[in-house]
């Protein structure tokens, strides 16, 4: 979740990309991970904090939640859909999406730090984020892009 | 208050308004209808209305699965 272990709280307004790992860990309340990401979601359900998805985010958590390779139980469609909606509905998360200057940011992401294979969806997201300045890119397993 | 529209131009930063556009069209309203509830919230003109997000819970079993994004992609 957090490479250091630690919780990242943007200065007050400000937005928090939230990462597909986030929502993943608690939406599974089987997760060993889901008390510390409850923790943040509760803080955007308060309304303290307002967070930034991408589509990309929405898709994976998708793939992810109703694998069956990867959970014994997975959500049904019905479900995850009914979540996202929930997750977006009350205007505490908004939705990124590329802009003009993300493909000079991807390239340049690309070309600095040469990601192998699948690592270029790590690259596509942190390009996205980029251009709104709602982070830099971690170099970790499972970063949380915030400043 | 008198509730006529009137057109009026602000200058703001080209990405805040890609955000907010965005928002609008992802919550159904529009950039206008935002900029509205931004300054009536902010002027305390209208109380502050907040739908709670709730979000339900599942038990999808496999307590230690960590997520990598390359899983998504499979």
């Amino acid at each position: 979740m957090f490479s250091d272990g630690q919780m990242r709280m943007n200065k007050k307004n400000e937005w928090v990309g939230i990462d597909t790992n986030i929502l993943v860990y608690f939406l599974n309340e089987e997760s060993v991970y889901h008390t510390k990401a409850k923790v943040f979601i509760d803080r955007l359900q308060r309304g303290e904090i307002k967070g930034i998805v991408s589509w990309q985010n929405l898709s994976e958590l998708y793939a992810i939640v109703t694998d069956s390779k990867r959970f014994p139980r997975p959500m049904t469609t019905k479900q995850a859909i009914e979540v996202t909606k929930q997750f977006l509905g009350n205007g505490s998360v908004n939705i990124i999406v590329p802009v003009a200057n993300t493909k000079e940011i991807f390239f340049n992401l690309v070309l600095a730090i040469k990601p192998k294979a699948q690592q270029i969806h790590d690259i596509f997201l942190a390009s996205t984020l980029r251009p709104l300045h709602f982070g830099h890119l971690k170099q970790s397993q499972y970063p949380i892009i915030s400043y | 208050m008198n509730t006529q529209m009137v057109r009026t131009t602000v200058y703001l930063p080209a990405d805040l308004v890609a955000l907010a556009k965005m928002n609008a069209l992802s919550t159904g309203n529009t950039l206008t209808g935002l900029v509205k509830e931004g300054l009536e919230e902010k002027l305390e003109i209208k109380p502050k209305r907040k739908k709670k997000m709730v979000l339900k819970t599942y038990k999808l079993g496999n307590p230690n699965y960590v997520f990598r994004r390359a899983d998504a992609y499979e």
